[in-house]
């Protein structure tokens, strides 16, 4: 009788054991995938910082006047390449992204400079690193909430506590991206 | 692309070869009716006198050789009324199609396709039949397009089920990327289960979209990267505006796109007491397909490479 208990008990541990491993790695897979994806956003964000200073170098002649949102778009690349508080990156990624928007919209009115192929390559080029920033963000969500799914639900929940395997943080477009752009509050200061 | 009203006075033109052939073709139809008819008539005669002793065996012998010519003879004249509309289909078709698309624009009846090529893409339920005809090679804008009309189905001795009936077309893209993804009809959802392992299905931010459709892919980024909200919404739009399935495979700098129409495609139809409307019918269709291909050209410049 004793020795059946005994069977039970081991049998019940190593089952519980096993399922143990198996959540705690499939939860590991997903911590791994987001990190990967940030990677992939980070790929990104770097491919745009390296596009800035060409386009800069292309404008500048003709946009003496718009100073200010030449050098913006430079120390907000600074500080972006800079800075290790991932909160503060983001946001600094999302102003770049609207004082690019702002320079696109700045290079329609010049003829001129429009008409120059550097300037549409350049133009083009960052476009398409901008549809693939977004891309990357999208796919970071979706593993995030894949993430968050299995962490947040029974049993995996108590898994992850033991394991120390957290919840993470979905990009969200700031409202500030979604509000009318006011070039000069960043970069008077 | 030519719209409609820009081809009009070249469509009046083709009016009278259109009619010439109409009524060729209904000459043929009506002199193989008699024999049709008679092969049947004869036939089902020799069952109806065969209980007949010693002359019922002689009248059978006779119908029997009358199935044999009027069959033959009936034979002869579908074969001349599929030979004279597979000689308009290629002269007209070949013609309508360079006016809407530009010169650079090939058409053939037959389609090179096989069922090995098609089952290879694992875009379509399960079949064992592949059905193809009016293959249409072009380029538009520089980028390469085929179009083909395809029927796949399922046979076996006691059983027929259609799985697929309309256009399938393959674009090739200037860039080339790495991945694939499947965006399927959620009904088959079912019939493509055992293809796609579980943990390539991916769920995108549109529950919308996904109410009608699954996506499949093992890159999300790809997948994210093709599958913009607007392409999603534009996905959406046609499959609602022609009430027909879609299906899509986007694989490296190709897309292979089909639109399960349920209805046979670039078909002249003799009878038809309005031809313009059939000639209008062919350009619609070619415009949906062309306005997809816009939409992600116009929404992705990065197929331009």
């Amino acid at each position: 009788m004793q020795s059946n208990f005994k069977m039970i008990f081991i049998a019940t541990f190593l089952l519980l054991a096993v399922i143990f491993i198996l959540i705690h790695n499939r939860l590991i897979k997903k911590r791994n995938a987001v990190s990967y994806a940030a990677g992939g956003v980070d790929v990104q964000l770097k491919k745009r910082h390296d596009l800035i200073p060409n386009i800069i170098a292309s404008v500048e002649r003709f946009f003496r006047h718009e100073e200010k949102l030449l050098n913006g778009i430079v120390s907000m690349r600074t500080q972006a390449m800079t800075t290790s508080d991932e909160e503060m990156k983001y946001k600094t990624e999302s102003t770049i992204s609207q004082l690019l928007d702002t320079l696109k919209v700045s290079i329609e009115a010049y003829p001129e400079l429009k008409s120059q192929e550097n300037v549409m390559q350049l133009q083009k080029n960052l476009s398409e690193v901008e549809v693939e920033i977004s891309a990357a963000r999208r796919a970071y969500n979706s593993r995030v909430l894949d993430l968050n799914n299995a962490v947040q639900t029974f049993p995996n929940s108590i898994i992850a506590a033991l394991s120390n395997i957290q919840s993470a943080a979905m990009f969200e477009a700031p409202l500030a991206e979604k509000k009318e752009i006011d070039v000069k509050e960043h970069f008077d200061a | 692309m030519k719209t409609f009203e820009e081809i009009t006075p070249e469509l009046d033109q083709k009016l009278d070869e259109f009619h010439s052939y109409a009524s060729q073709e209904k000459k043929l139809r009506r002199k193989s009716k008699p024999y049709t008819v008679g092969t049947f008539i004869a036939f089902f005669g020799l069952f109806a006198v065969g209980w007949i002793p010693v002359i019922g065996w002689i009248i059978a012998v006779v119908l029997f050789a009358l199935v044999f010519i009027l069959g033959f003879k009936a034979a002869k004249f579908h074969s001349k009324s599929d030979k004279l509309r597979n000689e308009y289909k290629t002269s007209f078709l070949n013609w309508y199609f360079k006016l809407i698309l530009g010169e650079d624009t090939h058409y053939s009846v037959k389609t090179k396709l096989t069922v090995q090529q098609v089952k290879q893409l694992q875009l379509f339920p399960k079949f064992n039949t592949l059905r193809a005809e009016d293959y249409v090679k072009s380029k538009w804008d520089g980028l390469d397009f085929e179009m083909t009309e395809l029927d796949l189905s399922q046979e076996n001795d006691e059983d027929y089920t259609l799985k697929f009936s309309g256009i399938f077309m393959i674009v090739t893209f200037q860039k080339e990327m790495s991945g694939k993804t499947y965006v399927l009809p959620k009904q088959s959802r079912k019939l493509f289960f055992n293809r796609f392992p579980k943990e390539h299905q991916d769920t995108l931010e549109d529950a919308h979209f996904h109410e009608f459709y699954d996506v499949y892919g093992a890159q999300r980024e790809f997948t994210r990267y093709l599958l913009t909200p607007g392409m999603m919404e534009r996905i959406l739009d046609l499959s609602k505006e022609h009430k027909a399935k879609l299906y899509f495979l986007f694989n490296k700098n190709k897309l292979f796109m089909a639109i399960d129409w349920r209805k046979d495609l670039f078909e002249p139809d003799e009878d038809l007491s309005d031809p313009m409307n059939n000639f209008r019918i062919l350009h619609d269709q070619l415009s949906t397909v062309k306005s997809f291909v816009d939409t992600l050209r116009d929404q992705r410049q990065i197929w331009d490479g």
